[in-house]
């Protein structure tokens, strides 16, 4: 995003701050649509992940806590995947999936070799789906929400390292499965 | 280490992974939770904010005035003024806006009939009601001005109906003041 964007996001969100109801619009159609994929993405379900949406305008839009030393969209972003990851956690998904996802299941499914698989986006976004919470949210993070290891161990309350391992597995598991075909168009 | 084709490949095609869309009618039911806690309000024009602003400041300003002494006072009956319809909604097309200002210049008006009864007892202090409620109808009435030249009519007419309520709020506390003081100095009478 360039400097007039932010300047021109910051005052729309200073005007929201006095409670003017068509800067509250023009955020939400700026960033609506790319907070419910996010959110999507970890929660892996249409009415959880408009749910999350609801609640984390609600509670930007509070704006208490916006000090404008991040972007909007990246404060609104930590709320979107901080809301998504509570999502899990009460449906007890994500603990049991860091715990117990081992190595096994990955040699399991035998050689994955990278270079020589064919990437399209519909048959990465069908497999995303089928990976186990904590996998699909680690994966997420890390390659499509732009967090780096740090963040992400921060947001999931577990270490880098774990995170690093978490990703790695994740990563493989989805290749395997876009190896595996039948996500394609 | 493997090299990272995977991020490389989402990096350059990140926009595509985004294509579900939320439903339309959650921004609806964002509005009403929102509004519903007071956080929204119609506030676009900048000219209202100033008009909002000025009339926080009047708050401010009759607050400071209402631990003033003041004598007992011997107020009449209200003397209704009613305003006349074609004057005050002259050039407002719009039915509907027209009623609602309408409404407004009536309220105004009484309340400050009753206001100026109170003028001999509190010469002051209605000077003083009367400067902010003038400062406030100042910008009514360029609002007003403004609507005969501006297009975008239907912000200006909003912006016109919150600065009568603004008036009508404002004259509401300065009456409430001015009981309260009368309240206070029968109070103070009882005591001697």
């Amino acid at each position: 995003m360039d400097l007039t964007a932010t300047v021109y996001y910051d005052e729309l969100v200073a005007k929201c701050k006095q409670g003017d109801s068509y800067s509250f619009e023009m955020l939400y159609r700026q960033y609506a649509k790319a907070m419910f994929n996010t959110s999507l993405r970890i929660v892996n379900n249409t009415s959880d992940a408009e749910d999350v949406l609801q609640e984390s305008f609600l509670a930007a839009f509070r704006l208490d806590h916006f000090d404008y030393s991040s972007t909007f969209g990246a404060w609104l972003k930590r709320i979107v995947v901080n809301k998504s990851i509570d999502v899990l956690r009460k449906r007890r998904l994500i603990t049991i999936d860091i715990e117990e996802s081992g190595a096994q299941e990955i040699r399991d499914q035998g050689v994955i070799d990278e270079e020589n698989i064919e990437l399209k986006i519909t048959a990465i976004k069908k497999a995303i789906i089928l990976l186990p919470s904590g996998y699909r949210t680690v994966l997420s993070l890390y390659l499509f929400e732009g967090y780096d290891y740090d963040e992400i161990g921060e947001i999931m309350k577990i270490s880098p390292s774990t995170v690093r391992s978490q990703y790695h597995r994740a990563k493989l598991k989805l290749l395997g499965l876009i190896q595996k075909g039948g996500y394609d168009e | 280490m493997m090299s990272d084709k995977l991020k490389q490949f989402i990096d350059e095609n990140r926009k595509s992974f985004d294509t579900a869309e939320p439903d339309p009618r959650l921004f609806k039911k964002l509005q009403l939770g929102l509004s519903g806690s007071g956080r929204i309000k119609r506030m676009s024009s900048p000219l209202l904010k100033w008009v909002a602003a000025a009339a926080m400041l009047i708050l401010v300003a009759g607050i400071a005035y209402f631990t003033w002494p003041g004598k007992n006072d011997t107020a009449g009956d209200i003397a209704k003024e009613i305003p006349d319809f074609n004057n005050e909604t002259n050039g407002i097309s719009d039915p509907v806006y027209a009623k609602q200002i309408y409404h407004f210049k009536n309220l105004i008006g009484l309340k400050q009939s009753e206001l100026k009864q109170l003028e001999k007892v509190y010469p002051q202090l209605y000077r003083q009601f009367a400067g902010d409620i003038n400062q406030l109808d100042s910008s009514y009435q360029s609002l007003k001005i403004t609507l005969a030249e501006n297009p975008n009519r239907e912000m200006l007419l909003e912006a016109m109906i919150q600065n009568l309520q603004l008036q009508s709020d404002l004259l509401n506390r300065q009456l409430l003041i001015i009981k309260e003081i009368k309240q206070k100095s029968k109070n103070h009478e009882k005591n001697i």
